[in-house]
């Protein structure tokens, strides 16, 4: 499976259950707290230990957002997003979660409030010949 | 004076900027020899020293302040990202309330390189390759929603570097002294919308330390002595605030203190003072908006009324609250770990009528505040 995709970070984006892709995370036994990713052993709000892994929908809306005018720093095997780029705090439907990530979105469409979707970038083509993807979102129905 | 009292009995600063060829040892050397002028003291007098830095290698104030006489005596590297100063203050004092020491010495400095931060300071891998590792990104989307929330303008917005940037022709020590209009600041490039290239503040070099003694250690100098009345430094409880690359957010709709509210809380429980009795604020000015928030989160006004309040002059030079007299860190620049230390540096200053034309007249109480990355906050109160 050299053409296989795989997420760039395995412990918030995953298989989704009936295909695709999903947020992936945690949640709380003891005060059901959800948590993005799959990489905290303690519930950060209460201090439990019992954790068990969610799938989260894939479904969000924007609570807030801004505009990148610059290429972002830092090196990175992906190519850099198209400018101007929307980046937004995405409040999922389903988990009262908000979760930092690009809009594949034109910057006069952005709005808080917008309906979007998870819609996974591919960033680049790793040793193997996978293609890696990354977290994005697009507008629901475009 | 009582053993309790913790008095900043010298303070000095190299300026804030870019110094090509200056390592970071020469300026913290530059601003503690200065801090030992002020004071009248000298190095052999220091007991302890602790120095803040985010970008320097181990050891740097060991590297920086041993050549000054190698005493033997312990000097400690403190990190804590933009709040860094505020645990070397904090350390400075609870090792002379401890009554292990007399004379403590604080050092900040810095040297980081140009442009964005570092992203790998501070943020995953993973969320470097999605492109959200833009640090000013994140406090411009508090911005974004404190306009939807509250109606706050862009020209409110502007109007806080409008302030800064007039406050800072006055000060020697900022990167930036010069005026800018607000149609100026409003044609500046957007960098992450809503916040602009004048609204932003500049990673940049720099150095200040102050030499702080127990207050039954004290000699006195004819100046009337400045104390420092309280000094806290917390973490952002769990989402209760992402300026830090924070993965997991809370949306549920729990009632948290900000991290900035609750570190001024202790820092005026332990003074026995409250907001009304501080004379002039130096606060983090990371962008323009960030001022705003900490407008409210301090007690300057009510949530949702920072727009309205800079809109009324109250927190420029000659009003009621003036914030950031100095220029602030958007003139300054932020060089992280000499940042709070600059802002203690400058309000000792106002604190003994030194400051000249950007003097708050009659300035009794005075209250320094940093935030940063991991939700990091320190807060600390001087008075005379």
């Amino acid at each position: 499976m050299s053409t296989a995709a795989r997420s760039v970070a395995p412990d918030f984006l995953g298989p989704a259950p009936g295909g695709g892709w999903c947020l992936t995370g945690r949640r709380c036994a003891a005060c059901a707290e959800d948590l993005f990713g799959r990489q905290d052993r303690f519930c950060p709000a209460c201090g439990a230990e019992a954790l068990t892994d969610v799938e989260f929908g894939d479904r969000g809306t924007v609570w807030s957002y801004t505009v990148l005018r610059n290429p972002p720093p830092g090196p990175r095997r992906a190519q850099d997003p198209e400018l101007p780029c929307p980046l937004a705090l995405v409040e999922l439907d389903d988990a009262p979660l908000r979760v930092a990530a690009p809009l594949a979105v034109p910057v006069e469409r952005v709005r808080i409030g917008l309906a979007v979707r998870l819609d996974p970038r591919p960033l680049f083509v790793d040793e193997d010949g996978a293609r890696v993807v990354g977290i994005r979102f697009r507008e629901v129905g475009r | 004076m009582n053993p309790d009292d913790v008095v900043v009995a010298g303070v000095g600063m190299h300026p804030f900027g870019r110094f090509d060829g200056v390592t970071p040892a020469q300026m913290g050397q530059a601003a503690m020899i200065a801090a030992l002028r002020d004071a009248g003291m000298r190095w052999t007098d220091v007991e302890a020293a602790y120095f803040s830095s985010m970008y320097l290698p181990a050891t740097s104030g060991a590297r920086t302040l041993k050549p000054l006489g190698a005493t033997g005596i312990p000097i400690s590297d403190v990190e804590a990202a933009c709040a860094s100063g505020g645990v070397a203050v904090k350390q400075a004092i609870m090792g002379l309330r401890s009554g292990e020491y007399g004379c403590v010495a604080v050092v900040g400095a810095e040297k980081m390189p140009r442009g964005f931060m570092d992203p790998r300071m501070i943020f995953e891998p993973w969320q470097i390759e999605i492109g959200t590792d833009v640090n000013p990104g994140y406090w411009a989307m508090r911005a974004t929603r404190h306009m939807h929330d509250h109606g706050t303008t862009e020209e409110q917005i502007a109007g806080v570097a409008v302030k800064n940037h007039r406050h800072s022709v006055h000060n020697g020590y900022a990167m930036y002294r010069k005026e800018f209009s607000l149609a100026e600041v409003l044609g500046s490039p957007l960098v992450c919308d809503p916040i602009r290239l004048l609204e932003i503040c500049a990673p940049n070099e720099g150095a200040a330390a102050a030499v702080l003694v127990r207050g039954d250690r004290y000699r006195g100098d004819g100046r009337a002595p400045v104390r420092i009345a309280g000094c806290a430094q917390v973490l952002a409880e769990f989402s209760a605030d992402w300026r830090a690359p924070m993965h997991s957010l809370s949306a549920r709709d729990v009632e948290r203190v900000p991290p900035t509210t609750r570190a001024a809380r202790a820092a005026f429980e332990q003074a026995g003072l409250g907001v009304d009795d501080v004379s002039c604020f130096e606060v983090q000015d990371t962008d323009a908006f960030s001022e705003l928030e900490a407008y409210e989160h301090l007690g300057l006004c009510a949530v949702g009324e920072s727009g309205r309040l800079i809109d009324s002059g109250a927190t420029a030079l000659g009003g009621a609250m003036p914030v950031n007299v100095s220029g602030g860190l958007i003139s300054k620049g932020e060089p992280v770990g000499a940042s709070h230390l600059g802002q203690v540096v400058e309000l000792v200053g106002q604190l003994r009528g030194t400051a000249g034309p950007r003097q708050v007249e009659g300035a009794r109480v005075a209250l320094a505040h940093v935030l940063g990355a991991a939700g990091n906050c320190a807060v600390t109160v001087v008075h005379r």
